[in-house]
């Protein structure tokens, strides 16, 4: 297979054999002739019928293009009637005392190189207009009339250059496409044959050669591509991304049930998360494949005591429930102390992101934590749980957690109370120091979660409230990616999966980067559920250059 | 002979609608129409000249009539040509 690259106009993709564009070939001898008056004749009459059968095209144009497209063969019929062309001709044949082709073809000649040499573009493809109109004046000349071109099965139509004679006469049902080696979009055939709705891709090259006649071919105008003799994967994924253009002009409930995979066939899970219970009818809408953050702060917010065992059960079970047998991850409590109304009253801190916040008020509320650890076992029966716990920093606290968790468990088998003994257990990776133990800590949970608003934060030293430095918070820092990539690597070694959340997860450009370092999950909001697996849909690995990526 | 200057407008320039629609308004007349433009003289009657020419947006041209009807004429095309807005 050989890929050519060139321009395409009008989006679509086609499949099919190439035929090369016959054009009547016109061979022209000079040839000296003793009567001037027939060859005036010849010619004149070559060129009265040229007119014809320019209206002609003319009025088949008006019935297939804009009117005002169709009036590039009003204007052909002026340059057929040029005083300066036809006196060109004219002059030639009475001075060089030669036939009428030979003086058609150096006229044509001449206006050709004159329009090829003006640097503007617009211009310059008028060039090909002279062409036309010699073209068929030589074909009248040689052979009385001009013999169109059709190809006996619909092809993609491969030329050096189409002339808009050729992009209009061609019957729309035998051409697949056009192809050609030069040209531009701006041309009057590319004008025609984008109005005729026909797939063309110009600019070619060289490349485009003679030998792969009848050979099969597939072009993409959406990426300009040609591909020669195509493979299996090829055809296989330009298949996929016709069906998925089409789908694209349908707006995004079409999305609903479709896997997130590339063009390729690459894959990668897309979760929701929800700060509270009420949001769950919005993930249920988004066909989000789990719940990769169920947030439980809501629990401890805007009121003045803890939250009981059974408060926090109905509230978890609600969610659960409604998510059936998709994964449900519920964080632990993860915010600052100052929240808490209970200890709103503690001195202030300098700084809390720094300060006593999440796992370390959980560790050191025993009781607290319990009670949520005992709820989220309990509530697990109802379907499909898992437990992620914030900000965890050594494999100390790590194990310490996990007491917690076996003690929980204990203790309920005891009580005799139903709950799933397998709940998966995952860590967050929001600190530089647990991208660093992230190895040891593999040994011990069954998945991560990269939050990465607090590992852009913590690793770039960054505030993003404050308004001086938040132009170094960056999604896309190189250090930051590379930490990613250590951890989905270090975490598939262990055989345990990677989710994404946080600003990095919604930034569209970096899909096609997380995708290829085979990061299994994001979480987003429920709204950009259907936009980013639209995005992923249209995402080709395959096209996109290591660089492009990131 | 008479002659107008008039200002070429058009984001394209003179080039092929504009002259087209000239040339059909000048085919009722019989007679000579040239154009000045950058020290050359053309036929305003031929496509391939007026192509040529390559008059751009923003460029003042003369035109020039001269022969039976010649102002009524020139009236026509300068009309015509203020009146195009492509």
């Amino acid at each position: 297979m050989i890929s050519l690259k060139g321009t395409g106009i009008l989006g679509d993709i086609v499949i099919g054999r190439l035929i090369f564009y016959e054009r009547q070939f016109c061979k022209v001898y000079k040839e000296s002739v003793s009567d001037v008056a027939k060859e005036y004749q010849r010619y004149q009459a070559a060129q009265e019928l040229a007119i014809k059968q320019v209206y002609l095209l003319h009025q088949k144009a008006l019935q297939e293009v804009s009117e005002e497209n169709a009036a590039i063969f009003e204007a052909h019929d002026l340059l057929l009637r040029d005083m300066d062309y036809n006196g060109y001709v004219l002059d030639i044949i009475k001075n060089e005392k030669v036939n009428a082709e030979y003086a058609v073809k150096k006229a044509s000649d001449t206006f050709y190189e004159m329009f090829s040499a003006i640097e503007n573009d617009y211009l310059k493809q008028r060039a090909a207009d002279i062409l036309d109109i010699s073209q068929r004046l030589l074909s009248i000349l040689t052979y009385g009339k001009v013999e169109n071109f059709e190809p006996s099965e619909p092809a993609i139509l491969a030329a050096d250059e189409l002339v808009p004679s050729e992009a209009m006469q061609i019957p729309r049902e035998k051409v697949l496409a056009f192809v050609t080696k030069y040209g531009s979009e701006t041309s009057h055939s590319a004008i025609i044959v984008k109005d005729r709705n026909i797939p063309f891709l110009v600019g070619l090259g060289e490349g485009l050669l003679r030998q792969y006649e009848g050979h099969l071919a597939a072009l993409d105008t959406y990426s300009g591509t040609l591909y020669l003799d195509p493979d299996e994967f090829t055809i296989n994924r330009l298949t996929e991304k016709k069906t998925r253009e089409e789908e694209k002009r349908q707006g995004l409930s079409y999305l609903i049930g479709k896997p997130n995979t590339t063009i390729d066939g690459k894959q990668i899970e897309l979760f929701a998360s929800i700060t509270e219970p009420l949001d769950i009818e919005q993930v249920l809408r988004s066909d989000a494949g789990g719940l990769g953050l169920m947030r439980s702060e809501f629990l401890y917010l805007k009121r003045d005591n803890l939250p009981s065992e059974e408060e926090q059960i109905n509230a978890y079970r609600e969610v659960i429930r409604q998510m059936k047998d998709k994964p449900t991850v519920i964080r632990t409590l993860d915010f600052a102390a100052r929240k808490m109304i209970d200890m709103s009253e503690r001195q202030p801190e300098n700084n809390p992101a720094l300060g006593f916040r999440s796992i370390r008020i959980c560790l050191a509320r025993p009781q607290m934590f319990r009670t949520q650890l005992r709820a989220i076992y309990r509530a697990s029966q109802y379907g499909n749980v898992s437990i992620l716990f914030p900000m965890v920093d050594s494999v100390e606290q790590l194990k310490q957690i996990l007491n917690y968790v076996n003690e929980t468990k204990e203790t309920l088998s005891a009580e005799g109370i139903e709950f799933n003994p397998n709940v998966k257990l995952g860590l967050i990776i929001e600190t530089p120091a647990s991208v660093m133990l992230c190895r040891e800590f593999a040994q011990y949970v069954d998945f991560f979660s990269i939050d990465t608003n607090d590992l852009i934060q913590y690793t770039l030293a960054v505030d993003r409230q404050n308004p001086q430095v938040n132009r170094y918070y960056n999604t896309r820092h190189t250090a930051v990616l590379r930490m990613i990539k250590t951890v989905v690597q270090t975490a598939h070694e262990a055989g345990i999966k990677v989710n994404i959340t946080g600003d990095m997860a919604v930034d569209e450009g970096l899909l096609g980067w997380f995708i290829q370092n085979g990061v299994d999950a994001i979480t987003v909001s429920a709204a950009s559920i259907l936009p980013i697996r639209q995005k992923i849909r249209y995402l080709d690995l395959s096209e996109m250059e290591e660089n492009e990526i990131i | 002979m008479v002659s107008e200057k008039i200002r070429i407008n058009y984001p394209e320039g003179l080039s092929i609608r504009p002259s087209q629609l000239l040339i059909k308004a000048l085919a009722s007349y019989n007679c000579d129409v040239m154009i000045r433009f950058g020290g050359r003289e053309i036929n305003a009657r031929s496509i391939m000249n007026l192509l040529a020419a390559e008059i751009r947006k923003g460029s003042e041209i003369q035109i020039k009539c001269s022969g039976e009807k010649e102002e009524e004429c020139l009236q026509a095309a300068v009309a015509l040509l203020n009146s195009i807005s492509c």
